[in-house]
């Protein structure tokens, strides 16, 4: 006890105001805005034959995000030996009304690509736009069809971190996109 | 919380004191350079007790009897001591032995006894390694966890150069415990990529126990605990000192000064205190052939400590922040499992990277906040109160690289251009998860003595924490946990053996998503420790241990993107459970040291997360392999080896190895992600004044780390990497300016810049580890010698 009496209570009140401190700070995150996040939750594949007027509109929605209910995916049907103009839309579903998110992937065009993949033999799709470097971006595409088949198509929209990265051929590491559609020719 | 405090600090101010710890830790020093002796002998007489100084001058001593006991200490060149210490309190002996060169009967033995309050982390009989802060001084790395690496049966679980996580027998985050000044560290310790947030340049000791900890720590303390102590800060002696301290490394172009002052014996007054602060920064890392994009990092941390008081009653204010922002290499941060896959086959990054300290996403920003108060007084003869508060809040925020879907809004184009660049800044300066976590913890003890050999602890403990999120990754959820534990465990000490026994009682609520859990559980130990001959030691524990689920584990439910897998908790874990055993045989003949452990641990519900591969989730990014947690029944097993041979009085040869296996025995199949097999073999040179340089020394030491085949074939995307061998090099002393006695060291790892992969490296499906990394250290101390 050799501390005298006017410093045992100075400590005593400095671990007093010590604890009151630490109790009185915020156990709330500063930060509950979600973000200016633009989600995608919904592809549409628009189509339209060659001399005809009809559009076809097939969605591939998941509206809840990743996880949690299984995306709800339309089967694309194609009639044999016909060549269709085709345009990708993709929406922000989760915003009433819908966004359209699409004019931002063209808009960055250059920094922006969409690689096709079909499980059928006798089906070919090209894109059929450029970014200003004269890459495909394939948001507008050309799919021509032959025999009767069924199988899957698929697309990947591929980000690249800057322009000098793409080269139209190589798809990046990192996939925005990655779908797959059902997919019957007949 | 503050009504409490109060009562407990008029307790601790008016009670008369004496201490119980059967534990003596000292320093040899020459008395005429009060430099550190290496190789001293202790010897306790009248008992076969005894040590050997380390490189350090350090000896420990276990298992003392009776009040006071008196220590010989003996050195080729130096005069023997013999001199009586009090045994009672946790209490250092500095013995300063006179060099037989200097006239006999002139010298009287000075026993300096400290402060220090030692952690007590660890049963007497279980294996311990302890850290002194010169030694702490000597292997510092970039991160707090480089530091342990040289522990044996301690591996390093690393996300580049910024991210180091600790393992003790295979066994890390939420089943370790770490605590700093007393109190347990909350942070986010569930994630791989989530290390300690604590600053290497830290005036401490580190105690690592390895083994379960639960009687002591609690829940959790599964694998072992690593105790990081602040430095003792006495009262006894009036003066001012400090260290000031820079490192130096070449591979990222790393620089970091750090330094600490203290004043004891304020206004003459038992007050102490001391203040620290330190700041690094790195740019990116390089493996030998390329540049590591976005590695870098930066970090600040203050700490401050003020002690009052003696050994009879005394209480310690301890306050620390740590701050840091460190890059997550830009190429591991993939879209989806496809991304990873080309990524891996490819080998390397697909872009080029330059230099540079920038940090850009992903990235992390840490803070750490701590205040830890603890207080001792003497409750009656051989009866000690113990009482410790700690407030701590982790906040951490993660900023993904996706962030880039974002249009304007507005109808004219120009607003709409602006808008969208207003709103992609927001978004990339928004966390994509912020988490605060804050946790308040209370423990009071008694130790106690039972007649003359038997000494214990009883005590009670509390926590609450609460976790706070924000942003739109779910990994884990809001939650409200609270804690409570009651244990007591007592120490019988008889000439030449010992036995202790433990028990201990925890309960943990927690609330999150609208479900409210209970989970509790017991831990408990049995550890002896014969002394066989006085230079063969054998100890033995047994250990029951436990943890809660963790919270990521019940409700992760999210992409991880650094590993591209979705990760779903299962909110019906059981508690996780384990018994283990652990033998150590430890031999210290004068020239040779051998020390062996061998360990298993069994568990019942072992939490791992496993592949479900007919699950697989389909998410507009493309497909992820969908993991779940799960449980089983498992075992981990293993041995540390470690030896050292002194040729001549300079020359010593050592050696370290671990070996680790882990088995699922529902599944019959190895354990993921445990340490490959390691061996490090050096030679060590110790010249005592060379180049006018004292205590100098020059290490050379190759370490081998073995393929690891222990794996379930597929289970991972990529086969675990080849073994590989390293060079290391180490060099240091002290240079003497003046009186000033200023420390340096030079180590280089890797010597030979060989390319390589570790296992536990989170990044070795993308990517080497860093290459050649030269270190300078320097540590000036200045003020009233100690």
């Amino acid at each position: 006890m050799k501390s005298s009496k006017s410093l045992k209570s100075c400590l005593a009140a400095g671990v007093v105001s010590v604890a009151l401190l630490s109790t009185s700070c915020s156990e709330s995150s500063h930060d509950h805005d979600h973000g200016e996040h633009d989600v995608v939750t919904t592809i549409t594949m628009v189509l339209v034959a060659e001399g005809s007027t009809d559009t076809l509109r097939y969605s591939w929605d998941d509206p809840d995000g990743a996880g949690g209910q299984p995306p709800s995916i339309d089967t694309i049907m194609l009639a044999a030996n016909t060549v269709y103009s085709a345009e990708i839309r993709i929406l922000n579903d989760t915003e009433v009304p819908a966004e359209d998110l699409t004019s931002t992937i063209v808009n960055e065009g250059d920094q922006h690509q969409f690689f096709f993949r079909t499980s059928i033999a006798d089906l070919a799709l090209v894109a059929a736009d450029q970014d200003v470097n004269g890459l495909p971006i394939g948001q507008r595409l050309r799919l021509t069809t032959g025999a009767a088949a069924t199988g899957t198509i698929g697309m990947d929209l591929s980000h690249y971190d800057s322009p000098a990265a793409k080269d139209g051929q190589t798809p990046s590491d990192e996939t925005d996109i990655s779908i797959d559609f059902p997919a019957v020719v007949n | 919380m503050t009504i409490p405090l109060s009562l407990l600090l008029s307790l601790l101010l008016s009670f008369p004191v004496v201490m119980v710890d059967p534990h003596l830790h000292g320093v040899v020093l020459d008395h005429s350079t009060h430099r550190p002796l290496q190789g001293a002998t202790v010897r306790v007489l009248g008992t076969r007790l005894g040590a050997i100084t380390d490189a350090g001058g350090e000896f420990h001593v276990h298992d003392l009897r009776g009040d006071s006991v008196t220590l010989e200490v003996s050195m080729v060149g130096f005069t023997t001591q013999r001199l009586r210490v009090p045994t009672r309190g946790e209490a250092d002996v500095v013995v300063d032995l006179l060099p037989q060169s200097m006239e006999q009967g002139v010298y009287v033995p000075t026993v300096t006894v400290i402060g220090h309050s030692s952690s007590t982390a660890a049963m007497p009989s279980q294996p311990t390694t302890v850290l002194s802060m010169e030694e702490l001084d000597a292997t510092r790395g970039s991160t707090f966890s480089d530091a342990l690496e040289n522990v044996t049966g301690v591996a390093v679980m690393r996300t580049g150069p910024s991210i180091a996580k600790p393992m003790i027998h295979g066994m890390s985050g939420t089943r370790l415990v770490l605590t700093q000044a007393g109190v347990a560290q909350e942070g986010q310790q569930w994630g791989e990529e989530h290390g300690p947030e604590i600053d290497p340049f830290l005036p401490a000791r580190v105690t690592i126990v390895k083994g379960a900890s639960g009687v002591r720590l609690g829940p959790n303390a599964m694998g072992g605990a690593i105790s990081v102590d602040p430095e003792p800060l006495t009262t006894l002696t009036s003066g001012w000192r400090g260290e000031a301290s820079s490192n130096l490394f070449s591979n990222a172009l790393h620089g970091a000064v750090g330094g600490w002052l203290e004043r004891t014996r304020l206004f003459d007054e038992d007050v102490s205190v001391r203040v620290h602060a330190s700041a690094r920064r790195a740019g990116d890392a390089s493996t030998p052939d390329e540049v590591l994009g976005n590695t870098g990092f930066s970090a600040w941390s203050g700490a401050a400590q003020l002690t009052a008081g003696d050994q009879d009653l005394g209480l310690s204010v301890y306050g620390s922040h740590f701050a840091t922002t460190l890059g997550i290499y830009a190429g591991s941060h993939l879209g989806n499992a496809a991304d990873l896959q080309r990524a891996i086959e490819r080998g390397r990054p697909s872009t080029t990277y330059d230099f540079t300290y920038a940090i850009g996403n992903p990235r992390q920003e840490i803070g750490h906040t701590l205040l830890s108060l603890q207080g001792h007084a003497t409750l009656a003869p051989q009866t000690r109160l113990k009482v410790s508060y700690g407030w701590q809040q982790n906040d951490r925020s993660e900023f993904d690289k996706h962030n880039a879907r974002i249009i304007g809004r507005g109808t004219d184009p120009v607003e709409r251009a602006r808008d969208s660049i207003a709103r992609l800044q927001r978004s990339l300066a928004t966390p994509a998860m912020n988490l605060l976590l804050t946790t308040y913890t209370a423990a009071a003890e008694v130790e106690h003595q039972l007649g003359s050999s038997i000494q214990g602890s009883a005590g009670v403990s509390g926590l609450r924490q609460v976790n706070d999120r924000s942003g739109r990754v779910f990994l884990v959820p809001d939650f409200l946990a609270l804690g409570a534990g009651a244990w007591l465990y007592e120490n019988y000490v008889a000439e030449d053996w010992s036995v202790n026994a433990g028990l201990r009682y925890d309960r943990r609520w927690l609330e999150a998503l609208q479900q409210q859990k209970i989970y509790e559980g017991v831990s408990g130990s049995v550890g002896a420790m014969v002394d066989v001959t006085s230079d063969l030691r054998v100890q033995g524990n047994l250990g029951l241990a436990w943890r809660p689920p963790a919270v990521n584990e019940l409700y992760s439910n999210d992409v991880h993107h650094g590993v591209a897998r979705f990760e779903i908790g299962d909110s019906l874990l059981q508690a996780e459970r384990s018994t283990g055993a652990d033998l150590t045989v430890r031999w210290a003949a004068p020239s040779v040291e051998i020390e062996a452990t061998a360990y298993g641990t069994w568990f019942s519900n072992y939490i791992f997360s496993v592949p479900d591969p007919d699950h697989p989730t389909i998410t507009i990014r493309g497909v992820f392999p969908t993991f779940r947690f799960r449980q089983t029944q498992a075992m981990i097993s293993g041995v540390d080896l470690s030896a050292t041979v002194s040729v001549t009085s300079e020359v010593s040869i050592y050696g370290k190895g671990a070996l680790v296996r882990g088995w699922d025995q529902v599944r019959a199949e190895p354990l993921f992600m445990m340490p490959a097999d390691r061996l490090r073999l050096g030679t060590h040179v110790h010249l005592d004044d060379v180049l006018g340089m004292h205590e100098s020394y020059v290490d050379v030491s190759v370490v081998g780390v073995r393929h690891q085949d222990q794996i379930v074939p597929g289970q991972d995307y990529v086969d675990p990497p080849p073994g590989y061998t390293l060079v290391d090099v180490a060099a240091g002393g002290i240079i003497l300016v003046q009186s000033t006695q200023i420390r340096w060291g030079v180590t280089v790892r890797n010597l030979l810049n060989t390319s390589y992969r570790d296992y536990l490296s989170r990044y070795r499906y993308f990517a080497d580890d860093p290459g050649r990394d030269i270190m300078i250290r320097f540590t000036v101390p200045f003020g009233d010698p100690p």
